[in-house]
C-alpha cells in the first residue's frame, strides 16, 4: 500500500461519514440507523484483494471512530477483520465485479454487514461495554446488511481502479498471477 | 510465491490490528485532536449537503403529517397557557427551596447559572445514547456537566471541543444519577439504552413508593448532580418474593428522542 492508496483511503471515509451524516442518520428505524463504514473494507476487499481490505477496514474505522462517541479503534478492529476475510474471497475471484454474477457482491455485503455489527458488539463486550450486545443489535445488523448489498457494487467501482497494484491490467490480476 | 504472499498478509493482518488495540488503550489525547481537525474538514461538506436535504425532507414530513404538525400545535398552546400558570407558583415555591437547600449547604440547580445549547445530532453511534450540542468550551462547558431539557435532566457532558459537546444521555446504560423520591427517600436510577425506562435500584422491599410520583436528583452523589433536578416519572413496581430490592422503572420527563434545545448547568463535578 502507497501513501497515495492511503491517502485515497482516509479521502474515501471522509466522503463515507459526509453521507453518514447528513442521509444515513435521518434513516432511523426503530432508534438506530444504518452504519456506511463497513461498506468501504467490503468492497476495497472484494475489488483489491487482501491488504487494500485491510488497509480500508483500519484508515475507514478509524476516521470513523473521530465521530463516535464509542471507544476509539474499535471500528477499525472490526473493519480490518471484515476488510481481511472480503480480501481472501476477492483475492478468488469471488465477488468479482466482472467475474461473478451480479448478485454475489451484494450478497458478500449483506453477510459482512450483518457479521460486523455482531462483531462489534462482542469486542466491545470484551472490552467493557457490556450493553453493546442488546436487542436493537439485530436491527441494527438488519439496516448494516441492506446498506452493505445496496452500496458495495457502486463503491467497487470506485475503489477497484484506485486501490488496484495494476489498474491497466484489472484489479486482482497481480493477485492471482502470484498464485 | 504464494507462501510469502500470505505471510505478508498475516504480517500486515497482525501489525493492524495490533494498531487499533494500541489506539483502544492510548486513543484519549489522539483522538482529541484528531476528531477536532476531522471534524473542521468535514464540516462544511456536512452544511452543505445538509442545506439540499434537509428541506426536502422537512417537505415532505411535512406534507404527510400535516394533520399531526396542526394537532400538535393545539395541544402545545393549551400545554403552554397551563405552564405559564403554574410557573407562578414554581418561582414562589424554589425561591423557599432555594433557601433551605442553602442552608443544608448542597447545591441546588434553581440558583446555577446555565448555558442554552441547540442539539444538532442525536445517537450518532448505534451502540450509545448520546446527543450532539452546538455550545462547547467556548461557552465554558465542560466534560462532567448536568445537562437539562424538556422539564427534566437529560444527562451529562462527556466530551468537549471548543465549539460543540457530546452528551451522554440519561438511558445509556453507562449513566448512574442519585435520586431522591417520596419522603426523603435514596436511591439510585440507571440507564437500559434508549429505547427502555430507568431502572431505579436500591429500594428495599415495603418501602412506599407510588406509580406517577416524580424522582429528583439528590445533589448527595458526591457532587456528580446537583440537588432538584426532576428526573423522571415512577411508571413500574414489582416486589418480587425473597427479593432484596423493588424493581422499579422510571420514565425520563425530558422526551430523550426529541431534543431540540437544552440547557448545561454550569456545575463541576464535586464543586
Amino acid at each position: 500500500m502507497t501513501a497515495s492508496r492511503w491517502a485515497w483511503l482516509v479521502g474515501i471515509a471522509l466522503g463515507i461519514v459526509v453521507v453518514q451524516l447528513t442521509i444515513a442518520d435521518e434513516l432511523s428505524i426503530a432508534g438506530v440507523h444504518p452504519e456506511l463504514l463497513w461498506v468501504l473494507p467490503v468492497a476495497a476487499g472484494l475489488s483489491a484483494g487482501a491488504m487494500p481490505g485491510m488497509a480500508a477496514g483500519f484508515a475507514g474505522g478509524v476516521v470513523a471512530d473521530l465521530f463516535l462517541p464509542t471507544p476509539f479503534g474499535l471500528s477499525a478492529f472490526v473493519g480490518v477483520l471484515v476488510g481481511y476475510a472480503m480480501g481472501r474471497l476477492g483475492e478468488e475471484g469471488i465477488g468479482d465485479l466482472h467475474g461473478s454474477q451480479w448478485w454475489v457482491a451484494p450478497s458478500l455485503g449483506a453477510a459482512s454487514g450483518f457479521a460486523a455489527p455482531v462483531l462489534y458488539a462482542v469486542a466491545g463486550v470484551a472490552v467493557g461495554h457490556r450493553s453493546y450486545l442488546s436487542t436493537t443489535l439485530l436491527v441494527v445488523c438488519l439496516l448494516d446488511a441492506a446498506a452493505c448489498a445496496l452500496l458495495v457494487r457502486p463503491m467497487m467501482h470506485l475503489t477497484g481502479p484506485l486501490l488496484a497494484e495494476d489498474p491497466l491490467r484489472g484489479s486482482l490480476e497481480p493477485v492471482r498471477g502470484a498464485m | 510465491m504464494a507462501k510469502p504472499r500470505g505471510r505478508r498478509r498475516l504480517v500486515t493482518l497482525s501489525v493492524l490490528l495490533l494498531a487499533s488495540l494500541t489506539l483502544l488503550a492510548l486513543g484519549g489525547p489522539f483522538r482529541h485532536t484528531a476528531s477536532r481537525v476531522a471534524r473542521a474538514i468535514v464540516s462544511p461538506f456536512v452544511s452543505v449537503v445538509h442545506g439540499v436535504t434537509k428541506p426536502i425532507g422537512e417537505s415532505m414530513a411535512g406534507i404527510f403529517n400535516y394533520g399531526d404538525v396542526v394537532n400538535q400545535n393545539h395541544v402545545l398552546a393549551k400545554e403552554l397557557d397551563q405552564l405559564h400558570q403554574a410557573q407562578i407558583a414554581y418561582l414562589f415555591q424554589l425561591r423557599q427551596l432555594g433557601d433551605v437547600m442553602a442552608l443544608k449547604k448542597l447545591p441546588f440547580v434553581g440558583t446555577l447559572p446555565t448555558v442554552t445549547a441547540q442539539s444538532t445530532a442525536q445517537n450518532r453511534s448505534n451502540f450509545a445514547a448520546t446527543i450532539e450540542i452546538d455550545k462547547g468550551t467556548d461557552a465554558g462547558v465542560l466534560a462532567g456537566m448536568p445537562v437539562v431539557g424538556g422539564g427534566g435532566l437529560v444527562g451529562i457532558v462527556t466530551a468537549t471541543t471548543a465549539g460543540g459537546s457530546t452528551v451522554t444521555l440519561l438511558t445509556d446504560p453507562s449513566q448512574s444519577v442519585g435520586i431522591t423520591f417520596g419522603v426523603g427517600g435514596q436511591a439510585y436510577v440507571h440507564g437500559q439504552g434508549p429505547s427502555h425506562s430507568l431502572a431505579m435500584e436500591f429500594v428495599a422491599p415495603g418501602t412506599p413508593v407510588h406509580v406517577g410520583e416524580h424522582v429528583f436528583t439528590n445533589g448527595l452523589q458526591g457532587g456528580l448532580f446537583p440537588a432538584g433536578i426532576p428526573v423522571g416519572t415512577v411508571v413500574g413496581t414489582f416486589s418480587g418474593t425473597g427479593g432484596a430490592q423493588q424493581s422499579i422503572s422510571v420514565t425520563p420527563l425530558a422526551n430523550l428522542s426529541n431534543l431540540a434545545y437544552v440547557d448545561v448547568v454550569l456545575w463541576e463535578p464535586g464543586a
